[in-house]
């Protein structure tokens, strides 16, 4: 019975990484082909011309790489400083219309931000917003935040006020107390809510587009038009040169942050 | 004059009143109990001392003058939860010198003032650990030294003992009194426990639906409570209903000549441990027949139905009657106490 259940476990734990593992061996095949014809099971030709691409200083990839992934940095940042506030208040205190704010802010879940991005756009070029970073920035948050506020939420709602109430009979001022108490011990929660808020500001492609005005030119943007126009051998680098870069990000986010506050594997979410 | 003063606290939430009319004084040094059952405000009152909820009316004094404007910060009452609530992210050594870090207590002295409070709870070497490596017991030595490196005014605790298993909890109480004498710190301590209060405290202050329903010493609780409710928080009781009259009292079950200048209704209460059971040998005495028995191992608890009535009646088990026994019943009359019965008879 329980071998039994251990095998139907293992077949749907190997086919779940199967799944995800072989598009990504597709992709990594593809960026070394040529050309890959339909019956063929294998590609014949191979070369590097889409690495080459990639890396020639006239297809300006790794600097786009590198604004890409300092905006969405900014991003991660400014929503964690709003978030984490925001989250605490809905979890711990009790106020007027709180009901109606939760709705609010998780809005952008249920309706997507690209709905209303032509409105947006409307009221940033009017705020002289459009084809801004800060404009941009501003624009990813709607969809970030929502994200950010359910993990840091049920944080806050799984650890409670009782560490604050500690540090404060300890002689902790709020500020002192958030800082040495709340920070480290959400700190877990800050990591998951960082490493979705990144991913998701990342990959945005649309709000960037259209708030951007072709002035702010993100990683997805350039990556696109491969994509599109079917030259899979440079999309394929690019995609990888994405997941790589997604990961690599995400994994230092989680070293700095662990690093910082010594340990996060004492309480995980 | 008194360390601190609680002067008419009212508390209510949402339009519940959890506090009535609080007043209480401990004077320094001393070690009282906050005692009764849960959901009776007691833990709100401790919260109320230490700063972290503020009283929607009435005063709290620290040496005569009040401290409600003072924030939890700065008021030098330090609550040791019940969960004991040691920071994760630091270990032993951090945790203690949590307070003095906030205080601004350079570095060379927190040294010294956290090598002092570890080996005061005797927790050398254990610096480096992290909580989630420490034993129940353990935590509250830490706890309890984190609370006292700030050298607080007044050291709260709240529950104290209930996570902790029965050996550990005995050791523990022994083990906080003696910290406790040794600092001479006035100590406010929240607890259920009836056994608890009445062995650690110089004072119990019963607490019940929001009010304190008597405060004095632990005898005086146990044996002069000022009513029934008080009474029976601290165990089963024998109550008869009668009158007084002339210096005796008279009843369906019983009559007997007693010493107190008392007329009228009453209910008299007997406590088990005054009801011996005897041999029906002695004629002269109640008589009656075992009704249940539970054996507690150094006691014995019975239930015996004499006179129309059933005595409930607690005795050492160096005589053991059975369920169905004929037995006398000798009660010490002296240690009776009366309440004015407003029912009548």
């Amino acid at each position: 019975m329980n071998r039994n259940r251990s095998i139907i476990f293992k077949i749907i734990a190997y086919s779940a990484a199967l799944l995800l593992l072989v598009p990504i061996l597709i992709i990594i095949v593809w960026s070394f082909a040529n050309n890959w014809p339909w019956p063929l099971v294998f590609p014949r030709e191979f070369g590097i011309r889409g690495w080459e691409y990639f890396f020639s200083p006239t297809s300006n990839s790794i600097s786009t790489l590198i604004y890409s992934i300092l905006l969405s940095l900014t991003v991660t940042f400014i929503t964690l400083l709003i978030t984490i506030p925001a989250s605490k208040a809905l979890a711990l205190y009790d106020f007027k219309g709180k009901k109606l704010v939760e709705i609010l802010i998780l809005a952008p879940l249920i309706v997507s931000p690209v709905a209303v991005a032509m409105g947006i756009h409307q009221l940033f070029i009017k705020l002289r917003l459009a084809n801004t970073f800060l404009g941009v920035v501003l624009v990813h948050l709607i969809p970030c935040i929502p994200y950010s506020v359910r993990i840091l939420k049920n944080v806050f709602e799984t650890v409670g006020d009782k560490f604050q109430m500690q540090g404060k009979v300890l002689g902790a001022n709020p500020l002192k107390n958030f800082i040495y108490v709340t920070l480290p011990i959400i700190s877990p929660g800050i990591i998951s809510a960082a490493s979705l808020v990144f991913t998701v500001s990342f990959s945005q492609y649309f709000l960037t587009f259209l708030i951007g005005g072709g002035k702010i030119i993100t990683y997805p943007m350039i990556m696109f038009p491969f994509v599109q126009s079917g030259d899979r051998m440079i999309a394929s680098v690019y995609s990888i040169v994405f997941i790589a870069a997604s990961l690599i990000c995400l994994r230092s986010m989680d070293r700095l942050l662990r690093k910082y506050y010594k340990r996060g594997d004492y309480f995980y979410i | 004059m008194p360390q601190i003063r609680l002067e008419n606290i009212k508390k209510k939430f949402e339009n519940k009143i959890v506090l009535q009319d609080i007043n209480l004084e401990v004077e320094e040094g001393k070690l009282i109990s906050l005692l009764g059952p849960s959901g009776c405000g007691k833990t709100t009152t401790l919260k109320i001392i230490a700063g972290l909820i503020k009283p929607d009316d009435g005063d709290v004094l620290f040496d005569g003058s009040s401290v409600l404007n003072i924030p939890a910060e700065k008021r030098g009452a330090v609550i040791v939860f019940q969960e004991y609530l040691l920071f994760p992210h630091l270990n032993v050594y951090e945790n203690v010198e949590f307070g003095l870090k906030m205080a601004k207590v350079d570095k060379r002295k927190r040294q010294d003032k956290v090598k002092e409070m570890l080996k005061l709870v005797q927790m050398e070497g254990h610096e480096e650990k992290y909580p989630h490596e420490l034993s129940g017991g353990q935590k509250q030595r830490v706890a309890l030294a984190r609370a006292l490196a700030i050298e607080p005014k007044v050291l709260l605790l709240d529950e104290p003992f209930s996570n902790l298993d029965t050996k550990l909890r005995e050791s523990m109480r022994d083990f906080i009194l003696e910290i406790q004498r040794k600092l001479n710190i006035t100590t406010i301590l929240v607890t259920h426990d009836k056994e608890e209060a009445l062995m650690m405290s110089d004072k119990i202050a019963l607490m019940l639906d929001g009010t304190i329903k008597q405060y004095g010493d632990p005898i005086d609780l146990y044996e002069n409570p000022v009513d029934e409710k008080v009474a029976d928080f601290f165990g089963r009781r024998n109550y008869i209903r009668g009158y007084i009259e002339k210096g005796r009292f008279i009843s369906d079950i019983i009559t007997v000549d007693i010493e107190i200048e008392k007329e009228g209704s009453v209910r008299a209460m007997i406590n088990p441990e005054n009801i011996e059971l005897v041999d029906m040998k002695d004629t002269h005495h109640i008589s009656g027949t075992v009704k249940m028995r539970k054996y507690a191992g150094d006691r014995v608890y019975y239930t015996v139905a004499a006179n129309g009535m059933d005595f409930k009646c607690t005795s050492k088990p160096n005589r053991i009657f059975n369920v169905g026994d004929s037995v006398g019943i000798k009660i010490d009359f002296s240690r009776m106490v009366f309440f004015h019965d407003d029912l009548g008879v």
